[in-house]
Protein backbone atom coordinates (compact mmCIF):
# COMPACT_ATOMS: atom_id res chain seq x y z
CA UNK A 1 0.00 0.00 0.00
CA UNK A 2 1.04 3.83 -0.98
CA UNK A 3 0.21 6.77 1.11
CA UNK A 4 -0.03 10.03 -0.17
CA UNK A 5 -0.35 13.11 2.55
CA UNK A 6 -1.85 16.81 1.14
CA UNK A 7 0.14 18.88 3.32
CA UNK A 8 -1.71 22.38 2.17
CA UNK A 9 -5.14 20.22 2.60
CA UNK A 10 -4.11 19.34 6.44
CA UNK A 11 -6.06 20.93 9.50
CA UNK A 12 -3.58 19.47 12.08
CA UNK A 13 -6.49 17.24 13.89
CA UNK A 14 -4.15 14.55 14.16
CA UNK A 15 -6.29 11.75 13.66
CA UNK A 16 -3.90 10.01 11.46
CA UNK A 17 -1.35 9.93 14.26
CA UNK A 18 -3.72 8.49 16.47
CA UNK A 19 -5.17 5.73 13.94
CA UNK A 20 -1.47 4.98 12.62
CA UNK A 21 0.93 6.36 15.00
CA UNK A 22 3.84 4.44 12.68
CA UNK A 23 3.15 5.94 9.28
CA UNK A 24 1.93 9.43 10.47
CA UNK A 25 3.58 12.64 12.20
CA UNK A 26 3.31 15.95 13.09
CA UNK A 27 5.50 19.10 12.88
CA UNK A 28 5.92 20.13 16.18
CA UNK A 29 5.48 23.82 15.24
CA UNK A 30 2.51 24.29 13.05
CA UNK A 31 0.86 20.67 13.58
CA UNK A 32 1.01 19.77 9.98
CA UNK A 33 1.27 16.38 8.91
CA UNK A 34 4.51 14.77 8.03
CA UNK A 35 4.88 11.06 6.52
CA UNK A 36 7.19 8.09 8.39
CA UNK A 37 7.05 6.52 5.33
CA UNK A 38 5.17 6.22 1.97
CA UNK A 39 5.01 2.20 1.63
CA UNK A 40 3.03 0.79 4.47
CA UNK A 41 3.87 -2.52 5.93
CA UNK A 42 0.96 -5.09 5.73
CA UNK A 43 0.25 -4.37 9.20
CA UNK A 44 -0.40 -1.10 9.43
CA UNK A 45 -2.74 -0.86 5.86
CA UNK A 46 -6.30 -1.28 8.51
CA UNK A 47 -4.89 2.02 10.81
CA UNK A 48 -3.84 4.06 7.35
CA UNK A 49 -7.53 2.72 5.99
CA UNK A 50 -8.90 4.46 9.39
CA UNK A 51 -6.74 7.49 9.02
CA UNK A 52 -8.24 8.25 5.51
CA UNK A 53 -11.59 7.56 6.89
CA UNK A 54 -11.60 10.16 10.11
CA UNK A 55 -9.20 12.65 8.81
CA UNK A 56 -11.31 16.04 8.74
CA UNK A 57 -9.49 17.49 5.47
CA UNK A 58 -9.94 14.16 3.43
CA UNK A 59 -5.93 15.26 3.20
CA UNK A 60 -4.62 11.48 2.69
CA UNK A 61 -4.52 9.36 -0.22
CA UNK A 62 -3.59 5.76 0.13
CA UNK A 63 -3.92 2.76 -2.91
CA UNK A 64 -2.10 0.03 -4.09
CA UNK B 1 -59.04 22.34 2.53
CA UNK B 2 -56.49 21.01 0.19
CA UNK B 3 -54.51 24.08 0.63
CA UNK B 4 -54.47 23.83 4.14
CA UNK B 5 -53.09 20.97 4.81
CA UNK B 6 -50.47 21.19 1.79
CA UNK B 7 -49.60 24.86 3.74
CA UNK B 8 -49.08 23.11 6.85
CA UNK B 9 -46.75 20.65 6.01
CA UNK B 10 -44.80 23.14 4.23
CA UNK B 11 -44.58 25.25 7.35
CA UNK B 12 -40.94 24.56 8.68
CA UNK B 13 -40.67 22.90 12.49
CA UNK B 14 -39.11 25.24 14.90
CA UNK B 15 -35.17 25.00 15.39
CA UNK B 16 -33.43 23.89 17.47
CA UNK B 17 -34.88 20.39 17.91
CA UNK B 18 -33.66 19.47 21.81
CA UNK B 19 -33.38 15.96 23.03
CA UNK B 20 -36.07 15.10 25.61
CA UNK B 21 -34.37 11.74 26.42
CA UNK B 22 -30.17 12.33 26.80
CA UNK B 23 -29.72 9.07 24.91
CA UNK B 24 -31.80 9.09 22.19
CA UNK B 25 -32.33 10.98 18.63
CA UNK B 26 -35.50 12.96 18.37
CA UNK B 27 -37.86 11.59 16.02
CA UNK B 28 -38.00 14.76 14.05
CA UNK B 29 -34.01 14.52 13.55
CA UNK B 30 -34.65 10.43 12.73
CA UNK B 31 -36.67 11.30 9.92
CA UNK B 32 -35.24 13.86 8.62
CA UNK B 33 -32.45 11.70 8.08
CA UNK B 34 -34.24 9.04 6.79
CA UNK B 35 -36.04 10.97 4.07
CA UNK B 36 -35.30 11.94 0.78
CA UNK B 37 -34.13 15.35 -0.28
CA UNK B 38 -33.43 18.13 2.52
CA UNK B 39 -35.90 20.22 4.67
CA UNK B 40 -35.85 23.56 6.30
CA UNK B 41 -36.04 24.53 9.91
CA UNK B 42 -37.70 27.99 11.10
CA UNK B 43 -35.43 30.26 13.89
CA UNK B 44 -35.95 32.08 16.34
CA UNK B 45 -35.63 35.49 14.48
CA UNK B 46 -37.67 33.72 10.99
CA UNK B 47 -34.59 32.46 9.53
CA UNK B 48 -35.48 29.31 7.52
CA UNK B 49 -31.98 27.18 7.05
CA UNK B 50 -31.96 23.61 5.97
CA UNK B 51 -30.96 20.86 8.27
CA UNK B 52 -28.67 18.07 7.74
CA UNK B 53 -29.00 14.85 9.49
CA UNK B 54 -27.24 12.73 7.28
CA UNK B 55 -23.48 12.11 8.11
CA UNK B 56 -22.40 12.57 4.60
CA UNK B 57 -24.42 15.81 4.50
CA UNK B 58 -22.79 16.58 7.55
CA UNK B 59 -19.34 16.17 6.16
CA UNK B 60 -20.10 17.67 3.05
CA UNK B 61 -21.30 21.21 4.34
CA UNK B 62 -18.36 21.24 6.92
CA UNK B 63 -15.52 20.66 4.82
CA UNK B 64 -16.64 22.44 1.23
CA UNK B 65 -15.53 26.03 1.52
CA UNK B 66 -18.54 26.81 -0.57
CA UNK B 67 -19.69 26.92 3.32
CA UNK B 68 -18.88 30.23 5.23
CA UNK B 69 -19.01 29.86 9.25
CA UNK B 70 -19.03 33.83 9.47
CA UNK B 71 -21.76 34.32 11.70
CA UNK B 72 -21.67 38.36 10.76
CA UNK B 73 -22.70 37.37 7.18
CA UNK B 74 -25.82 38.88 6.29
CA UNK B 75 -28.70 35.94 6.54
CA UNK B 76 -26.48 33.86 8.73
CA UNK B 77 -28.83 31.33 10.72
CA UNK B 78 -27.52 32.65 14.30
CA UNK B 79 -28.00 30.45 17.39
CA UNK B 80 -29.25 33.30 19.14
CA UNK B 81 -29.36 37.47 19.63
CA UNK B 82 -26.16 38.16 20.21
CA UNK B 83 -24.48 35.44 18.59
CA UNK B 84 -22.66 38.30 16.46
CA UNK B 85 -21.26 40.09 19.79
CA UNK B 86 -20.06 36.45 21.74
CA UNK B 87 -18.33 34.70 18.53
CA UNK B 88 -18.24 37.37 15.59
CA UNK B 89 -14.51 38.00 16.68
CA UNK B 90 -13.71 34.25 16.82
CA UNK B 91 -10.93 32.67 14.74
CA UNK B 92 -13.39 29.90 14.12
CA UNK B 93 -16.05 31.76 13.07
CA UNK B 94 -13.29 32.89 9.89
CA UNK B 95 -12.75 31.09 6.70
CA UNK B 96 -9.88 30.03 4.40
CA UNK B 97 -6.32 31.60 4.86
CA UNK B 98 -7.58 33.61 7.61
CA UNK B 99 -8.68 30.96 10.34
CA UNK B 100 -5.98 28.54 9.30
CA UNK B 101 -3.29 31.52 10.38
CA UNK B 102 -4.84 31.74 13.69
CA UNK B 103 -6.00 27.71 14.13
CA UNK B 104 -2.17 27.23 13.36
CA UNK B 105 -0.63 29.24 16.48
CA UNK B 106 -2.65 26.52 19.12
CA UNK B 107 -2.69 23.50 17.19
CA UNK B 108 0.72 22.58 17.67
CA UNK B 109 0.21 22.43 21.40
CA UNK B 110 -2.83 20.07 21.52
CA UNK B 111 -1.60 17.61 18.94
CA UNK B 112 -2.50 13.33 20.16
CA UNK B 113 1.28 13.52 21.24
CA UNK B 114 1.68 16.53 23.48
CA UNK B 115 -2.17 15.50 25.18
CA UNK B 116 -0.32 12.46 25.81
CA UNK B 117 2.92 14.09 27.38
CA UNK B 118 -0.58 15.95 29.72
CA UNK B 119 -1.67 12.32 30.43
CA UNK B 120 0.52 12.03 34.17
CA UNK B 121 -0.62 15.75 35.11
CA UNK B 122 -3.81 14.34 34.10
CA UNK B 123 -4.12 11.61 36.27
CA UNK B 124 -2.65 13.38 39.27
CA UNK B 125 -5.39 16.40 39.03
CA UNK B 126 -8.07 13.32 38.71
CA UNK B 127 -6.89 11.51 41.51
CA UNK B 128 -6.12 14.66 43.58
CA UNK B 129 -9.75 15.38 42.41
CA UNK B 130 -11.52 12.25 43.92
CA UNK B 131 -9.65 12.35 46.99
CA UNK B 132 -11.10 15.74 47.87
CA UNK B 133 -14.16 13.98 46.74
CA UNK B 134 -13.80 11.08 48.99
CA UNK B 135 -13.04 13.44 51.63
CA UNK B 136 -16.36 15.34 51.15
CA UNK B 137 -18.14 12.31 51.30
CA UNK B 138 -21.04 10.99 49.41
CA UNK B 139 -23.38 11.82 48.07
CA UNK B 140 -21.77 14.93 46.20
CA UNK B 141 -22.50 16.24 42.65
CA UNK B 142 -20.67 14.67 40.16
CA UNK B 143 -20.69 17.33 37.57
CA UNK B 144 -19.52 19.98 40.27
CA UNK B 145 -16.74 18.59 42.43
CA UNK B 146 -15.30 16.06 39.43
CA UNK B 147 -15.99 16.67 36.07
CA UNK B 148 -16.25 20.40 36.08
CA UNK B 149 -12.84 20.87 38.43
CA UNK B 150 -10.96 18.54 36.41
CA UNK B 151 -11.50 20.13 33.06
CA UNK B 152 -11.37 23.38 34.44
CA UNK B 153 -8.37 22.53 36.18
CA UNK B 154 -6.18 21.05 33.09
CA UNK B 155 -7.22 24.00 30.38
CA UNK B 156 -6.24 26.58 32.67
CA UNK B 157 -2.80 25.21 33.58
CA UNK B 158 -2.26 24.53 30.20
CA UNK B 159 -3.25 28.08 28.82
CA UNK B 160 -1.02 29.25 31.73
CA UNK B 161 -4.37 30.83 33.36
CA UNK B 162 -4.26 30.95 37.97
CA UNK B 163 -6.51 28.14 38.82
CA UNK B 164 -7.97 31.49 41.63
CA UNK B 165 -8.52 33.60 38.39
CA UNK B 166 -9.92 30.78 36.09
CA UNK B 167 -13.03 29.55 39.19
CA UNK B 168 -14.18 33.30 38.48
CA UNK B 169 -13.56 32.96 34.59
CA UNK B 170 -15.44 29.54 34.50
CA UNK B 171 -18.42 31.07 36.01
CA UNK B 172 -18.75 34.14 33.85
CA UNK B 173 -18.48 31.32 30.77
CA UNK B 174 -21.19 29.41 32.34
CA UNK B 175 -23.47 32.87 31.07
CA UNK B 176 -21.87 32.96 28.11
CA UNK B 177 -23.43 29.55 27.13
CA UNK B 178 -26.45 29.95 28.51
CA UNK B 179 -28.49 30.40 25.59
CA UNK B 180 -31.46 31.41 27.99
CA UNK B 181 -29.34 33.92 29.74
CA UNK B 182 -30.21 37.53 29.08
CA UNK B 183 -28.44 38.92 26.42
CA UNK B 184 -27.14 41.58 28.29
CA UNK B 185 -25.64 39.32 30.73
CA UNK B 186 -23.75 37.14 28.07
CA UNK B 187 -22.02 39.94 26.32
CA UNK B 188 -20.80 41.54 29.60
CA UNK B 189 -19.92 38.14 31.29
CA UNK B 190 -18.13 37.94 27.64
CA UNK B 191 -16.30 41.38 28.17
CA UNK B 192 -15.12 40.26 32.01
CA UNK B 193 -13.68 37.16 30.53
CA UNK B 194 -11.69 38.71 27.88
CA UNK B 195 -10.58 41.80 30.55
CA UNK B 196 -9.22 38.44 32.83
CA UNK B 197 -7.23 37.19 29.68
CA UNK B 198 -5.89 40.44 28.48
CA UNK B 199 -4.34 40.94 32.63
CA UNK B 200 -3.03 37.63 32.10
CA UNK B 201 -1.09 37.78 28.78
CA UNK B 202 0.32 40.70 30.01
CA UNK B 203 1.35 39.31 33.01
CA UNK B 204 2.87 36.56 30.23
CA UNK B 205 5.05 39.36 28.66
CA UNK B 206 6.57 40.24 31.70
CA UNK B 207 7.59 36.71 32.72
CA UNK B 208 7.28 34.15 29.99
CA UNK B 209 6.25 30.67 30.60
CA UNK B 210 5.76 27.57 28.91
CA UNK B 211 1.72 27.80 28.43
CA UNK B 212 -0.05 28.30 25.47
CA UNK B 213 -0.83 32.09 26.55
CA UNK B 214 2.72 32.67 27.05
CA UNK B 215 3.54 31.36 24.01
CA UNK B 216 0.94 33.43 21.90
CA UNK B 217 1.93 36.67 23.55
CA UNK B 218 5.57 36.10 23.21
CA UNK B 219 5.95 34.23 19.75
CA UNK B 220 3.00 34.93 17.56
CA UNK B 221 2.62 38.56 18.81
CA UNK B 222 6.48 39.28 19.35
CA UNK B 223 6.76 37.79 15.49
CA UNK B 224 3.82 39.84 14.26
CA UNK B 225 1.67 37.54 13.12
CA UNK B 226 -1.05 38.39 15.15
CA UNK B 227 -2.14 41.68 17.20
CA UNK B 228 -2.53 41.71 21.22
CA UNK B 229 -5.56 41.86 20.74
CA UNK B 230 -6.62 39.40 18.82
CA UNK B 231 -4.59 36.41 21.12
CA UNK B 232 -6.73 37.55 23.79
CA UNK B 233 -9.60 36.79 22.14
CA UNK B 234 -7.82 33.28 21.43
CA UNK B 235 -7.26 32.68 25.13
CA UNK B 236 -11.06 33.35 25.93
CA UNK B 237 -11.53 30.81 23.25
CA UNK B 238 -9.53 28.16 24.37
CA UNK B 239 -10.95 28.61 27.94
CA UNK B 240 -14.69 28.31 26.91
CA UNK B 241 -14.22 25.68 25.07
CA UNK B 242 -11.66 24.05 26.75
CA UNK B 243 -13.86 23.57 29.90
CA UNK B 244 -17.83 22.82 29.68
CA UNK B 245 -17.66 21.17 26.84
CA UNK B 246 -15.54 18.14 28.32
CA UNK B 247 -17.39 18.34 31.52
CA UNK B 248 -20.04 17.60 30.10
CA UNK B 249 -18.73 14.66 28.51
CA UNK B 250 -17.68 13.27 31.54
CA UNK B 251 -20.72 14.21 33.72
CA UNK B 252 -23.44 12.18 30.91
CA UNK B 253 -20.87 9.67 30.20
CA UNK B 254 -20.28 8.39 33.75
CA UNK B 255 -24.84 8.49 33.85
CA UNK B 256 -24.53 6.39 30.58
CA UNK B 257 -22.48 4.23 32.26
CA UNK B 258 -24.08 3.54 35.23
CA UNK B 259 -27.70 3.49 33.56
CA UNK B 260 -26.14 0.46 31.05
CA UNK B 261 -24.76 -2.08 34.00
CA UNK B 262 -23.11 -4.46 31.12
CA UNK B 263 -21.52 -2.15 29.08
CA UNK B 264 -20.09 -0.45 32.66
CA UNK B 265 -18.66 -4.19 33.34
CA UNK B 266 -16.81 -4.28 30.27
CA UNK B 267 -15.24 -1.13 30.95
CA UNK B 268 -14.16 -1.88 33.74
CA UNK B 269 -12.82 -5.25 33.41
CA UNK B 270 -9.52 -3.68 31.29
CA UNK B 271 -10.53 -0.13 31.60
CA UNK B 272 -6.70 1.07 30.13
CA UNK B 273 -7.22 -1.55 27.38
CA UNK B 274 -10.94 -0.44 26.12
CA UNK B 275 -10.74 3.10 27.35
CA UNK B 276 -9.52 4.87 23.98
CA UNK B 277 -12.67 3.09 21.87
CA UNK B 278 -15.44 3.84 24.72
CA UNK B 279 -14.26 7.22 24.46
CA UNK B 280 -14.86 7.08 20.92
CA UNK B 281 -18.28 5.20 21.31
CA UNK B 282 -19.31 7.28 24.17
CA UNK B 283 -18.84 11.09 21.52
CA UNK B 284 -20.76 8.98 18.97
CA UNK B 285 -23.76 7.61 21.35
CA UNK B 286 -23.59 11.34 23.41
CA UNK B 287 -22.77 13.97 20.42
CA UNK B 288 -23.31 16.45 23.51
CA UNK B 289 -23.17 19.75 20.57
CA UNK B 290 -26.33 20.40 20.19
CA UNK B 291 -27.60 23.74 18.21
CA UNK B 292 -24.50 23.92 16.16
CA UNK B 293 -22.94 23.46 13.80
CA UNK B 294 -24.04 25.79 11.03
CA UNK B 295 -23.01 27.61 8.01
CA UNK B 296 -24.10 29.84 5.25
CA UNK B 297 -23.81 28.56 1.42
CA UNK B 298 -21.82 31.72 -0.12
CA UNK B 299 -22.41 30.37 -3.84
CA UNK B 300 -24.91 28.27 -5.12
CA UNK B 301 -24.33 24.22 -4.81
CA UNK B 302 -26.06 21.41 -3.84
CA UNK B 303 -26.22 19.12 -0.79
CA UNK B 304 -27.79 15.70 -1.94
CA UNK B 305 -29.56 16.60 -4.54
CA UNK B 306 -30.97 19.85 -2.99
CA UNK B 307 -30.13 22.63 -4.98
CA UNK B 308 -28.81 25.16 -1.80
CA UNK B 309 -28.57 28.76 -2.93
CA UNK B 310 -25.85 31.39 -2.27
CA UNK B 311 -27.51 33.40 1.27
CA UNK B 312 -29.08 29.92 1.90
CA UNK B 313 -28.23 28.82 6.00
CA UNK B 314 -27.59 25.27 6.44
CA UNK B 315 -27.87 23.81 10.37
CA UNK B 316 -26.73 20.42 11.37
CA UNK B 317 -27.68 17.69 13.93
CA UNK B 318 -24.70 15.87 14.54
CA UNK B 319 -26.39 13.62 17.22
CA UNK B 320 -28.29 11.94 14.26
CA UNK B 321 -25.30 11.92 11.83
CA UNK B 322 -23.47 9.86 14.62
CA UNK B 323 -26.06 7.41 14.65
CA UNK B 324 -26.54 7.43 10.58
CA UNK B 325 -26.42 3.68 9.26
CA UNK B 326 -25.16 4.47 6.10
CA UNK B 327 -22.16 5.52 7.83
CA UNK B 328 -21.74 3.25 10.69
CA UNK B 329 -22.03 -0.75 10.90
CA UNK B 330 -24.89 -1.51 12.44
CA UNK B 331 -24.90 -5.18 11.64
CA UNK B 332 -24.32 -6.15 15.52
CA UNK B 333 -25.41 -3.93 18.45
CA UNK B 334 -28.02 -1.26 17.25
CA UNK B 335 -26.47 2.51 16.75
CA UNK B 336 -29.00 3.69 19.34
CA UNK B 337 -27.55 1.53 22.21
CA UNK B 338 -24.15 1.97 23.79
CA UNK B 339 -21.12 -0.55 23.08
CA UNK B 340 -18.04 0.31 24.25
CA UNK B 341 -16.18 -2.20 22.39
CA UNK B 342 -17.87 -1.20 19.04
CA UNK B 343 -15.22 -1.41 16.18
CA UNK B 344 -14.62 1.52 13.38
CA UNK B 345 -16.69 4.77 15.09
CA UNK B 346 -13.91 7.00 15.05
CA UNK B 347 -14.81 8.65 11.81
CA UNK B 348 -17.32 9.95 14.11
CA UNK B 349 -18.81 13.66 14.04
CA UNK B 350 -19.04 14.79 16.91
CA UNK B 351 -16.33 16.82 16.73
CA UNK B 352 -17.37 18.02 13.86
CA UNK B 353 -15.07 18.14 10.68
CA UNK B 354 -13.04 19.69 8.05
CA UNK B 355 -11.21 22.65 9.07
CA UNK B 356 -13.07 24.09 11.97
CA UNK B 357 -13.13 20.21 13.57
CA UNK B 358 -12.41 20.80 17.42
CA UNK B 359 -8.69 22.01 18.12
CA UNK B 360 -8.78 20.97 22.06
CA UNK B 361 -10.62 16.86 20.49
CA UNK B 362 -6.79 15.44 21.21
CA UNK B 363 -6.89 16.95 24.83
CA UNK B 364 -10.34 16.03 25.59
CA UNK B 365 -10.11 12.40 24.83
CA UNK B 366 -7.03 12.16 27.33
CA UNK B 367 -9.36 13.93 29.65
CA UNK B 368 -12.00 11.88 29.31
CA UNK B 369 -10.50 8.47 29.16
CA UNK B 370 -8.07 9.23 32.80
CA UNK B 371 -11.61 10.66 34.20
CA UNK B 372 -13.72 7.67 33.76
CA UNK B 373 -11.10 5.11 34.33
CA UNK B 374 -10.05 6.40 37.53
CA UNK B 375 -12.97 6.96 38.31
CA UNK B 376 -14.38 3.69 38.44
CA UNK B 377 -11.50 1.59 39.74
CA UNK B 378 -11.43 3.84 42.70
CA UNK B 379 -15.46 4.00 43.32
CA UNK B 380 -16.49 0.67 42.26
CA UNK B 381 -19.44 0.75 44.28
CA UNK B 382 -20.44 4.50 42.39
CA UNK B 383 -24.32 4.54 42.06
CA UNK B 384 -26.81 7.23 41.44
CA UNK B 385 -28.32 9.05 44.53
CA UNK B 386 -30.59 10.51 43.23
CA UNK B 387 -34.28 9.81 41.56
CA UNK B 388 -33.85 9.39 37.81
CA UNK B 389 -37.08 11.73 37.35
CA UNK B 390 -34.68 14.49 38.80
CA UNK B 391 -32.10 14.58 36.56
CA UNK B 392 -31.86 17.94 35.08
CA UNK B 393 -30.02 18.58 31.85
CA UNK B 394 -29.01 21.57 29.79
CA UNK B 395 -31.74 21.97 27.32
CA UNK B 396 -31.37 25.53 26.32
CA UNK B 397 -27.43 24.86 26.06
CA UNK B 398 -24.95 25.28 22.95
CA UNK B 399 -24.26 21.92 24.41
CA UNK B 400 -26.08 19.30 26.25
CA UNK B 401 -25.07 18.12 29.27
CA UNK B 402 -26.23 17.82 33.08
CA UNK B 403 -26.58 20.69 35.54
CA UNK B 404 -25.91 18.22 38.33
CA UNK B 405 -25.08 14.42 39.58
CA UNK B 406 -25.75 13.24 42.27
CA UNK B 407 -23.78 10.48 43.54
CA UNK B 408 -22.43 8.39 45.87
CA UNK B 409 -20.23 4.98 46.59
Amino acid sequence: MNVEVDEDACVGAGQCVLAAPLVFDQREDDGIVELLTAEVPPSEQGRVTEAVNRCPAAAIRAGT
Amino acid sequence: MTEEIVATEQVPVPYPIIRTCPFDVPEVLEAQREQEGLSRVRTWNGREPWLLCRHADVRTALSDPVFSTDVTAHGYPNNAPNQVETEGALFIRMDGADHALRRRTIISALTPKQAERHRPRITEIVDETLDAMVERGGPVDLVEHFALRITTTVICEILGVEHATAVRVVDAMEAVFDLGAEPADRVAANHFVLDVIRQTAREKQEAPDDSVLSRLVNVTVAKGELEFEEIVTIGRFVIGAGHETTANMIGLGALALLQNPDQLAVFRADPTAIAPSAVEELLRYLSIVQVEPSRIAVRDTEINGQPIRAGDGVVMSLFAANRDSRAFDASGVPLDELDVTRAATSHHVAFGYGPHQCVGQNLARVEMQVAWTRLFQRLPGLRLAMAEDDLEFKQAGLNYGLTRLMVDW
